[in-house]
């Protein structure tokens, strides 16, 4: 990225279209909570705003890849509290990929509602509120994205676990208020006992917690501190779902479908894979890791086999769920699992696989609850067990829905097939190859099993349901096709990803 | 200095007894006049922080007896801080108490009550701004004596022996102050605090002097409620009317803490041994009160109760930061000081308005008051997340401070940060819930237009915690001022 100096006026407004980049989503939040709820302005209005959010970080993109790295210091406190931003290229495809899903959310948001609220099922109470969270947990999630040091990072991380509780007891009802807490504590839990401890330690040890290349711990740590570390890092962050910090997911289920499409296939698991990528790319360092676990492999491959265990027993877990919305969760917490397992090999390879399993995923995933949420609101149905012959109420969004269940399963030429790919060939020099090999097949035939299954059910199983005519909203329709068309034309997008993430 | 600026050093005090004396002749106007001589009190502290910053220092010597002999008044760094905490943290609790005091105090105590009210800031404000042993002990009296009345006027039947808990437990932590500063006299002749620091650092460090420091100290520290003198704390915040109780979270506490910091470190620091010593003994103390007060914050059911232990277990983590006497510790202290007060004051109104139709506050039964009330809800909520000292706000980056400070320095500030931000979580978890997601409205609240001055205040704390949060760089810029202030004799 070529450094070309820039003259003060080019500066300053880069530097004020990296604050309206995180400012926006806030706005929008403003906006949805003060604008009455049924008017048009306001549903047209949110729309809006995540366009021109979305537009504002492909210019960000532009001038990144022209100018360089820029920056913003937000505010600094004292010698110990700097809380600022900065673009760097895996930030900026990460934020690429949540302001175009915060847009398609958006979208098909409004039809979810409009179908919810004519009464086809029951109303939840204070969903008409929920615009607001979302833009706050979109703007948490863009702080991650480009955040400068680890603990703007971490403040980020903890605002989107603050800002996301809400949204999931929404509904006010007993399970959900239970679900709510258990999310809250799990994640909170974590990361103040496992994720903070670990930023102060490295605080300490380094003197200072921005992200360089190159890693900042390099040589400082003993092999049993640096294992010790990345062990509080990678459990802290709960985000992952990893195992045994996995319960939130399912139980984060409770909200309503746009929340669990944005937040827990998008923003809130995919915010957690982004800060172990970046802690691993910016503050350890690849090849310092690279070089301590080639001398003692014992502990990378502890991570490994969490991975591979995560990701199996996910699977597992997925064959027997009964609701749609959870099977996905499970299928979920499995994927994470993948781009985790590429993360854990410790290389650059690695880690660019990871990442666009992790973009690729989120495409697809957020298709699938899309689906869920369609025949939830229209015809009342979240039980597998009802989903028999749906296929012919809902043509289009059941095509969709299969075609993007067999990308996460891993059918060529489909984009899942790509990335999981990626990740084995990034495995390559892996003294454990054959647990690694094992899982990724035995995960792939495993999740193909409830997938073809729930693919078998709503096209060939024979059901007793009458065939009343479901409402379909257009705008739900559409942007389910829309997005699924963008799912199909990602693997074009591979060598690009592949040359622009590679450091 | 000009003579204004020498004049009004003492305007606060004097203005807010005075008023207090008159304002049961005015019993229609009561409110007005005590909010208007709290706002005065208000600007007067926001001057005095400019003119300490341009001056350094500025005293005042009552009827011009020279300094070691006659009654100071100063405004330094610390205390023009403290100051403007306690008048700046009153403001909102005064708007609240329009609508607070018609609704727990009778209406012919009323003017009473709000001159308790002004002569309990006075007796606070002298405190913090005398400079002088004796005359910090007839204060510290006022303030007491004030305060135990303030608690009496609480409605139910408890609030009677609770203050007189509290007047028990306050009495004997006076008088053991009392007593040390006695011995002190007799061993330096002098009771001016700059004069008896520069006489000290000439005497033998005797066994007598050792105790006349833990009298000193004791006292003040049982008048905060260090364990296992601790009972008192959670009666008389949970009977005292609201007011009050907000008014204690930002005012009486404090200023002890501040007699503790002024004591530590401006009088008592005579050679690095008894320095030690002091800083141990403060730091064992603090540590096993924030255990014990959040420990027993965990399993209180009460809301105000619980409240109260986890002022306690707030006061002591500030008191451990403040015995580690590191530069970064007493930034972290102070702004968790800060941003405690009116967090907790914050909480206190709130409980007040949700306990309006029922006497006491389970938490299992607290009203979901979010329909009826949404601004002054997210309010609450900003204040029981910021109290638990979880990001983004002011508390959480004050404990962050800590934490770093405390790495390079003392392990157990680690575990004591940490603790207390977990014990701070779960009880705050427990509440959050509660508020923000009982479908049913509230049937506590009082459905009239008057309640929006209650519900102003609240949303005023709420909306100064934010402002701390944004406007971080100038807290801690004055905080990193205090420290350098405090610091200045410290061989570290």
């Amino acid at each position: 990225m070529s450094g070309i100096d820039l003259n003060f006026l080019t500066q300053s407004s880069l530097d004020f279209m990296l604050l309206f980049t995180i400012a926006a989503p806030l706005v929008c939040g403003i906006f949805a909570l003060v604008s009455s709820d049924t008017s048009r302005i306001r549903n047209y209005g949110i729309i809006a705003l995540s366009l021109l959010h979305l537009i504002n970080v492909f210019i960000i993109k532009y001038f990144y890849d022209n100018y360089g790295t820029f920056s913003y210091q937000f505010v600094k406190l004292g010698n110990v509290v700097e809380f600022s931003f900065a673009t760097e290229q895996y930030g900026i495809i990460f934020a690429i990929m949540v302001s175009i899903l915060w847009v398609a959310t958006n979208i098909y948001s409004l039809g979810y509602i409009q179908l919810e609220q004519s009464g086809n099922v029951n109303k939840d109470t204070h969903i008409l509120k929920f615009n607001f969270f979302l833009s706050m947990a979109i703007a948490a999630t863009i702080g991650i994205a480009f955040s400068a040091n680890l603990l703007t990072m971490y403040i980020c991380y903890e605002l989107l676990t603050l800002v996301t509780y809400p949204l999931v007891n929404i509904s006010g009802s007993e399970h959900a208020i239970k679900a709510g807490r258990k999310y809250l504590l799990v994640l909170i839990l974590t990361s103040l006992f496992l994720f903070l401890p670990a930023i102060l330690y490295i605080n300490n040890v380094a003197g200072e917690l921005n992200f360089t290349e190159g890693g900042i711990l390099v040589d400082k740590l003993t092999s049993p501190e640096l294992f010790i570390l990345l062990g509080m890092v990678i459990f802290g962050v709960a985000k992952t779902a990893i195992f045994p910090f996995h319960s939130w997911l399912p139980a984060a289920m409770v909200a309503p479908v746009p929340v669990s499409a944005l937040l827990h296939a998008v923003a809130v698991v995919k915010s957690g894979v982004f800060v172990i990528i970046k802690i691993i790319l910016y503050i350890f360092g690849v090849d310092y890791l690279q070089k301590v676990s080639s001398e003692y492999s014992f502990t990378q491959n502890i991570f490994i086999l969490t991975c591979c265990f995560t990701i199996l027993y996910a699977s597992v877990k997925s064959i027997y769920q009964t609701k749609i919305k959870q099977m996905l969760a499970f299928s979920t917490i499995s994927q994470l699992g993948f781009s985790m397992l590429a993360i854990s090999f410790f290389t650059y390879g690695g880690i660019v696989a990871s990442f666009i399993h992790m973009v690729f995923h989120a495409f697809a995933k957020i298709v699938l609850f899309f689906c869920a949420g369609l025949i939830y609101t229209s015809a009342g149905i979240s039980d597998i067990e009802d989903t028999k012959s749906i296929a012919r109420y809902f043509p289009s969004a059941m095509l969709c829905f299969s075609i993007c269940a067999l990308s996460l399963v891993g059918i060529p030429p489909l984009a899942g097939f790509f990335s999981k790919f990626l990740i084995l060939s990034s495995s390559a020099s892996n003294p454990i190859l054959w647990v690694v090999i094992t899982t990724i097949l035995l995960s792939t035939a495993l999740t193909a099993t409830y997938f073809v299954r729930f693919i078998y059910n709503i096209y060939f199983n024979p059901s007793e349901l009458e065939t009343a005519p479901f409402k379909v909203p257009a705008t739900m329709q559409y942007i389910i096709v829309a997005t699924t068309i963008f799912l199909l034309m990602l693997p074009l997008l591979i060598d690009y990803l592949v040359g622009y993430l590679t450091l | 200095m000009n003579l204004l600026v020498e004049n009004i050093i003492p305007s606060q005090v004097i203005l807010l007894l005075f008023v207090a004396a008159l304002l049961p002749l005015f019993s229609k106007r009561g409110w007005l006049i005590s909010f208007i001589t709290v706002y005065l009190c208000a600007f007067v502290s926001c001057l005095m922080i400019f003119v300490v910053k341009k001056y350094g220092y500025v005293n005042y010597v009552f009827g011009k007896f020279s300094v070691p002999y006659g009654i100071e008044f100063r405004f330094d760094p610390l205390s023009s801080a403290f100051v403007a905490l306690v008048t700046i943290g009153a403001l909102p609790i005064m708007i609240y108490s329009l609508l607070g005091t018609k609704l727990e105090i009778e209406k012919k105590k009323r003017p009473l009550f709000y001159s308790l009210l002004l002569m309990h800031i006075a007796g606070n404000l002298g405190v913090i701004i005398a400079h002088d042993l004796f005359t910090i002990y007839v204060f510290i009296e006022i303030a007491s004596i004030t305060a135990y009345g303030l608690v009496a006027a609480g409605k139910s039947k408890q609030a009677t022996f609770n203050a007189y808990n509290y007047l028990i437990v306050g009495t004997i932590g006076a008088s053991f102050y009392l007593l040390g500063i006695g011995i002190i006299y007799a061993l330096t002749g002098t009771l001016n605090m700059a004069d008896v620091a520069k006489v000290l650092t000439t005497l033998p460090p005797t066994n007598l002097l050792g105790i006349s420091y833990i009298c000193v100290l004791l006292g003040i520290l049982l008048k905060i409620g260090i364990f296992p003198f601790h009972g008192w704390v959670p009666g008389v915040l949970y009977s005292a009317p609201s007011t009050v109780s907000a008014l204690f979270s930002v005012a009486s506490s404090n200023v002890m803490i501040y007699l503790v910091i002024r004591l530590f470190f401006d009088v008592f620091n005579t050679d690095i041994t008894s320095f030690a010593t002091i800083q141990k003994l403060l730091m064992i103390m603090a540590f096993i009160t924030v255990m014990a007060g959040g420990i027993l914050a965990l399993i209180e059911r009460e809301f105000r109760k619980m409240l109260g232990y986890s002022s306690l277990m707030n006061y002591s983590l500030v008191i451990f930061a403040i015995a580690v006497a590191s530069k970064a510790a007493i930034i972290a202290a102070f702004v968790m000081l800060f941003a405690h007060a009116i967090a907790k004051s914050g909480l206190f109104m709130s409980a007040g308005l949700m306990s309006l139709r029922r006497p006491s506050l389970i938490i299992e039964e607290m009203p979901g008051t979010f329909a009826k009330a949404p601004w002054t809800t997210t309010a609450f909520v900003i204040n029981i997340i910021a109290l638990s000292g979880i990001p983004p706000f002011i508390n959480f980056l004050g404990k962050w401070q800590l934490l770093v400070a405390s790495i390079k320095q003392d392990k157990a500030l680690i575990i004591v940060a940490i603790t207390s931000t977990l014990f701070g979580l779960l009880y705050g978890l427990k509440i959050i819930d509660k508020v923000l997601f009982k479908p049913e409205p509230a049937s506590g609240l009082v459905a009239n237009s008057s309640q929006a001055l209650m519900e102003l205040g609240i949303i005023i704390t709420g909306l100064m915690i934010l402002a701390m949060t944004i406007f971080g760089g100038f807290f801690f810029a004055q905080a990193e001022m205090i420290a350098n202030f405090l610091l200045r004799t410290l061989p570290r």
